[in-house]
């Protein structure tokens, strides 16, 4: 009698763990999967891909070369997210600065909280490490260009159809003469249906 | 001869400051840059950064479903508070904390201290978890 009641908590017990269990399972990162229409890592890898692709290949990086005869040095600023969504422009910033470093045609510096983390280590350097490992202050490169950009979006909504907007704006400003020598977009519409 | 020395003075004042000027350069550009000295920290602190400066768009399903919530949040607070008004000692914890006052027990002003299922906020979830093992313990044995 003891065993059969056992059987039967055991078996209750079984039932409640199989329906609050959930499944995960892995995609491939290349798949596309819209599921609320908000943006996602779909619109985010269209918009690196397009920031490349323009960066990459407009006039201002021969008008450079020429100028200068050496690779532009480039600081990222901030983007400013003017949406009516948390975006955060990391992931596809990210993107961008990988293919400067991967195509060798434009030279990256540090900026923010990490640059303020490196000096923080050099300044420890200086009186931790030893004199020939030690590394200097004010030989920090100065960045020529500095690329800054902005978030927009419009939303249109009736009913049950919604149509969203996103404009994606980077530009590159001339960091002695302020004078923007590179703007670049990706816009995405999107139309959702509820 | 003091004249001269002042001109000599001037005149090697005016050609280093000059010396110092790129061509076409500003001659007042020192003011600009000690304004930016001052405050470059705090202008670069939000490099390789997304500041978020959102609004919120007018979505029909959205007001309509926070509308909802809305109601039912109301709707929520009026039982609460109907509750309250009628049994004012049942919410009382700083005297329940102390003391036998559970279900049905006279409580300090004398008041029996009713602990509805429903909605109760003031009911203890270890209680709860007990009374539902003993449930499912009647059910099954």
């Amino acid at each position: 009698m003891k065993t059969r009641k056992l059987y039967i908590a055991a078996l209750v017990a079984i039932c409640m763990g199989l329906f609050s269990c959930h499944s995960v399972s892995r995609l491939d990162v290349e798949e596309e999967i819209d599921l609320s229409g908000r943006w996602n890592d779909v619109d985010s890898k269209l918009t690196a891909e397009s920031m490349i692709a323009q960066v990459l290949e407009d006039a201002w990086l021969a008008d450079h070369m020429r100028a200068k005869n050496e690779k532009p040095v480039v600081i990222v600023g901030f983007v400013k997210n003017k949406s009516h969504e948390h975006i955060e422009a990391e992931t596809f910033m990210k993107d961008i600065e990988k293919s400067f470093i991967t195509s060798k045609k434009v030279r990256l510096v540090q900026g923010g909280e990490k640059r303020e983390q490196i000096r923080g280590e050099r300044a420890d350097q200086q009186t931790n490490a030893s004199a020939s490992t030690m590394k200097r202050f004010g030989l920090e490169h100065g960045a020529d260009y500095m690329m800054q950009g902005a978030i927009n979006t419009i939303v249109d909504t009736y009913k049950k159809k919604k149509v969203s907007y996103y404009q994606v704006d980077l530009e590159l400003t001339n960091m002695e003469t302020n004078e923007i020598v590179w703007i670049g977009d990706k816009k995405i519409k999107k139309y959702i249906k509820n | 001869m003091k004249k001269i020395f002042t001109l000599l003075a001037i005149a090697s004042l005016t050609v280093s400051f000059g010396q110092d000027l790129a061509p076409d350069q500003n001659p007042n550009y020192q003011i600009s840059q000690d304004k930016y000295m001052q405050k470059s920290d705090e202008l670069t602190a939000a490099h390789s950064t997304t500041i978020q400066d959102t609004y919120k768009a007018y979505d029909w399903r959205e007001a309509k479903e926070e509308q909802k919530q809305l109601r039912r949040d109301r709707r929520f607070e009026l039982r609460k508070m109907r509750i309250q008004s009628r049994y004012p000692v049942c919410c009382n914890q700083g005297y329940r904390r102390y003391g036998n006052q559970g279900w049905n027990q006279p409580t300090y002003y004398g008041y029996p201290n009713y602990n509805y299922g429903y909605n109760n906020y003031y009911a203890n979830p270890y209680w709860n978890s007990m009374y539902l093992g003993a449930g499912l313990y009647s059910i099954f044995f």
